[in-house]
C-alpha cells in the first residue's frame, strides 16, 4: 500500500474529537508501553499529554540512550545554489523574491568544501534551490564528487527527482537524501505552493521512496511546522517515517522539525510551535519510532538545542552557515536565519561538557 | 559488597537451593560447595517406620541456612504446625510458607498464607511464603510482617521459565521486601532473567537436582545468577516500566 | 492399650514410654509430637503414653 492510501483514510478522521476524548490514564499507559500503536502515538500528541510532558521526555531519554548511547551525529550544510523556479509562500529563495541569486562553481564548491572540512566533520548535506535547469543533475553529480572527496557521507536537499536520476546520484557518491513534505494536508499544501514542479503535492510525497529504492540508505524526512495544524502535521511525519522504515528496512529514518524562522518573503505562519508543543512531538517521535534519528537544525537557539540533546535529539547541525557560500566566497541572504549562532568548535565543546559524544564521522560507504 | 538480607541475616548468594529430587543424596554437599549457595530448603515428613531412611540433615554442611518448607500444608493451620516442629527440631527460625490443597496444578493458596505468616512472624519467625504471583498479596504480606516474598515464575517442577513476568516485574518494581522468585526455572537464562529484572535472589530445586549432573547444573545456575545481578546492578535494563526521576529534562520549558 | 502412630493403629503394653517406641531410629534426627505437642528428646524416656494418644514420629526429607 503507498503512503498516499494510508493518508487517505484519515481524510475524514476528526482529529480534535479524538483528542477531546483522550484521558490521563490513555497518556499514561502509550508511555508505558513497550511497543507503541498509532493510537498512542496520538495520545502522545493530544493536548492532555501536555501535563505529563516531564514523563514523556524522560522515557525519551530513556530509549535513546538505549538506542543510541551519549551520543550525537554531527553534519553541516552547505548551500550550493539559491536559484529556484518554484514559490513557496513561506521560502526566502522563492522565484518571486528578489534577492541576489548565486550558484557555486565547482572551484567554489572545493573551496568551501576545504573550509568546512577544517571542522574534523565527516558528513555534509548540499542544498539547492529547486531549480533543474540551473543546477541539472550532472552539476549535482560533480558537487557530490568533489563532496565525496572531503566527508564520508553525503546528503541532498534538492528538488525531488525520479529513481533513474537517484541511481546516478547514488552511483557518484550520495548516501543520504532529504525531503521535507513541509505540509501534509492537500489543500493547505496547494495554497502554500503556488507555483513550479513543487505544487505536485504526490510527486514530492513519494520522494523518500523513490530515493530508497535507489538505493540511499539515510532517508530524513518532516513537516515545516507553521502551515498546517501541528498536531496532525506531526502525525502524519511519524506515520510516514514509521510507513518507509517498515517497507525499507536498510534505510535510516530521520526526522527533522523545522518551524518557520524569519525568513524573506514576508510569511505570516498560520500557527506558531511553541518551544513546549516542540519538545512534545519530539519525544513523540521518539516513543514511536525509537530507533528514528531526530535532527535538529541551527534554526534552534543554542540553549534550546543543549537542552533537546538531554532529551531525544541525535543529530545536530554545528557552525552552520546558510548563504550560498557563507563559509567563505560569498555572501548572499541566507534561506532562513539561524539563532544557534555558535561556531562549529564552540557546540562541539558544549556537546562534551553536557556528557556525549560527537560523532564525526558515523558513515562510509567502502 | 552485594549483600542479600533476608530478617536478621545476611548473604553473599543470591542462589538458594533445594533437597528434592536429588538422585543421589551425596551429590548435595558438593553442588552446595560449588555454587555457593547458602540456603537450602528441606521439607519435613512422618518417619517410615517399616523402612526409615536416612535422614536429609546428614547430608548438608552445618554451615548452611537451612530453610524447611511447609510442604504438605493445606491450610495455614497445619503450616504453624509443621513451623514449630521444624524450629524445635532444631532447624533455626527460617521458614518457607507453602500451603497447597490443589492437587492439580500445586497452586500455592495465597490466602492461607498470609495467615500462616502472620501467626509466624508474630512467634519470631523469619518467614518467607510461596505465593502466586499477586501484588496486592505482597503488601498484605509486607504488613504481616514476613521477611521475603517467594512469588512462582510458573508452576511447580515445569520448568517453563518465567510465564509470570509482567506480575514478577510488578512486585519487584513495589516490594520493599526481598523477592526471591521461586519454582519453574528450569534454565540458568531463566533465572539471568529474573535477577535482570531485578529480583533479589532465585530458588532453584527440581532444574539442579534432575539434570544429568546436578553440581555442573548448579554452577551454571550459580553464574546466570550472578551474571543477571550484575547487569541489574549496571542498569542495563532500560524497560524499566514507568520512567525513572531523574533530573527534570523539561525544567527549561518553565511548564 | 492402643494408640495411633503415624496415622496408625498400634497396639503396645501400658506404661510404654515414648523412647520404647523407637528402639531403631537415631534420636537426633527425629521430632516426636504426642497430640500436637512436641516432646522434646530428653523427654522422651519419661514420656509415658496413654490408651488413644496420637503419636507422630517425624523427619526431614529433601524438598523444595
Ligand atoms: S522551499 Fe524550496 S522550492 Fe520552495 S521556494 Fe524555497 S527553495 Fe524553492
Amino acid at each position: 500500500m503507498s503512503f498516499l492510501k494510508i493518508l487517505k483514510e484519515y481524510d475524514d478522521f476528526d482529529f480534535s474529537g479524538y483528542f477531546a476524548n483522550v484521558t490521563d490514564e490513555m497518556v499514561l499507559n502509550s508511555i508505558n508501553k513497550k511497543s507503541l500503536d498509532k493510537f498512542d502515538f496520538l495520545n502522545l500528541l493530544s493536548p492532555r499529554a501536555k501535563i505529563h510532558l516531564e514523563k514523556i521526555a524522560q522515557k525519551a531519554h530513556e530509549i535513546t540512550v538505549a538506542n543510541f548511547g551519549y551520543t550525537i551525529n554531527l553534519y553541516l550544510p552547505i548551500y550550493v545554489s539559491n536559484y529556484c523556479s518554484s514559490d513557496c509562500l513561506y521560502c526566502g529563495f522563492s522565484k518571486k523574491n528578489k534577492i541576489p541569486r548565486k550558484k557555486l562553481s565547482l572551484e567554489e564548491v572545493e573551496i568551501e568544501a576545504r573550509e568546512i572540512a577544517k571542522s574534523g566533520i565527516k558528513h555534509i548535506l548540499f542544498l539547492t534551490g529547486e531549480s533543474r535547469k540551473i543546477t541539472p543533475l550532472e552539476y549535482l553529480c560533480n558537487v557530490t564528487k568533489i563532496l565525496k572527496k572531503h566527508f564520508s557521507f553525503v546528503a541532498i536537499e534538492v528538488y525531488p527527482m525520479s529513481q533513474k536520476d537517484y541511481e546516478v546520484l547514488f552511483k557518484a557518491g550520495v548516501d543520504g537524501l532529504t525531503v521535507y513534505q513541509e505540509v501534509y494536508d492537500k489543500e493547505l499544501y496547494k495554497s502554500v505552493h503556488v507555483s513550479g514542479e513543487k505544487s505536485d503535492y504526490k510527486y514530492r510525497l513519494e520522494t523518500p521512496e523513490r530515493g530508497a529504492k535507489a538505493g540511499f540508505r539515510n532517508l530524513n524526512i518532516g513537516a515545516l511546522f507553521g502551515i498546517g495544524d501541528i498536531a496532525s502535521e506531526a502525525f502524519f511525519s511519524g506515520l510516514h517515517a514509521s510507513y518507509l522504515s517498515k517497507k525499507y528496512l536498510g534505510c535510516e529514518l530521520g526526522l527533522s522539525l523545522p518551524r518557520i524562522n524569519e525568513a524573506e518573503g514576508g510569511f505570516q505562519p498560520n500557527c506558531i510551535l511553541d518551544d513546549v508543543s516542540f519538545v512534545q512531538i519530539m519525544c513523540a517521535y521518539r516513543l514511536f519510532l525509537p530507533r528514528v534519528e531526530i535532527n535538529i537544525s541551527t534554526r534552534e537557539d543554542a540553549d534550546f538545542r543543549d537542552n533537546l540533546l538531554g532529551i531525544c535529539a541525535t543529530k545536530f547541525s554545528a557552525g552552520s552557515k546558510t548563504e550560498v557560500g557563507g563559509y567563505t566566497v560569498a555572501k548572499t541572504k541566507p534561506q532562513f536565519e539561524i539563532s544557534d549562532t555558535r561556531e562549529s568548535d564552540e557546540v562541539i565543546k558544549r556537546i562534551q561538557e553536557l556528557g556525549y559524544e560527537p560523532v564525526y564521522k558515523n558513515w562510509e560507504n567502502i | 559488597m552485594d549483600i542479600l538480607k533476608i530478617g536478621d541475616r545476611e548473604f553473599s548468594s543470591r542462589l538458594l537451593t533445594g533437597t528434592g529430587k536429588f538422585r543421589d543424596k551425596n551429590e548435595i554437599k558438593p553442588m552446595l560447595k560449588q555454587s555457593g549457595s547458602q540456603i537450602i530448603t528441606i521439607a519435613l515428613r512422618r518417619v517410615n517406620l517399616e523402612n526409615p531412611q536416612d535422614n536429609i540433615l546428614n547430608f548438608i554442611p552445618k554451615t548452611t541456612t537451612l530453610l524447611p518448607n511447609t510442604s504438605g500444608a493445606r491450610n495455614a493451620q497445619e503450616a504453624v504446625r509443621i513451623a514449630h516442629i521444624a524450629r524445635d527440631a532444631g532447624c533455626g527460625n527460617f521458614v518457607k510458607i507453602e500451603v497447597i490443597h490443589d492437587a492439580l496444578y500445586l497452586m500455592p493458596d495465597n490466602e492461607e498464607t498470609i495467615k500462616a505468616t502472620k501467626i509466624l512472624a508474630k512467634d519470631g519467625f523469619i518467614v518467607l511464603p510461596y505465593i502466586s504471583p499477586d501484588i496486592v498479596t505482597c503488601k498484605k504480606l509486607e504488613d504481616v510482617g514476613a521477611s521475603a516474598v517467594m512469588p512462582l515464575g510458573s508452576p511447580i517442577g515445569s520448568n517453563a521459565g518465567l510465564q509470570t513476568k509482567n506480575l514478577l516485574e510488578m512486585i519487584i518494581q513495589n516490594s520493599n521486601l526481598p523477592v526471591i522468585i521461586d519454582a519453574g526455572i528450569g534454565l540458568p537464562s531463566h533465572a539471568s532473567m529474573a535477577m535482570e529484572m531485578g529480583a533479589d535472589a532465585v530458588l532453584i530445586n527440581t532444574a539442579i537436582a534432575t539434570a544429568n549432573d546436578p553440581i555442573s547444573a548448579a554452577i551454571a545456575f550459580s553464574l546466570a545468577v550472578k551474571a543477571g545481578r550484575m547487569a541489574y546492578l549496571a542498569k542495563l535494563e532500560n524497560q524499566s516500566r514507568y520512567a525513572r526521576a531523574s533530573s527534570p529534562l523539561t525544567g527549561f520549558l518553565n511548564l | 492399650m492402643e494408640i495411633k502412630l503415624n496415622g496408625k493403629n498400634k497396639k503396645i503394653e501400658k506404661n510404654s514410654t515414648l523412647k520404647d517406641l523407637l528402639p531403631t531410629l537415631n534420636p537426633d534426627t527425629i521430632v516426636t509430637e504426642v497430640n500436637l505437642e512436641i516432646i522434646k528428646k530428653d523427654k522422651r524416656k519419661d514420656f509415658i503414653l496413654k490408651n488413644g494418644d496420637c503419636v507422630e514420629i517425624i523427619t526431614f526429607m529433601g524438598g523444595g
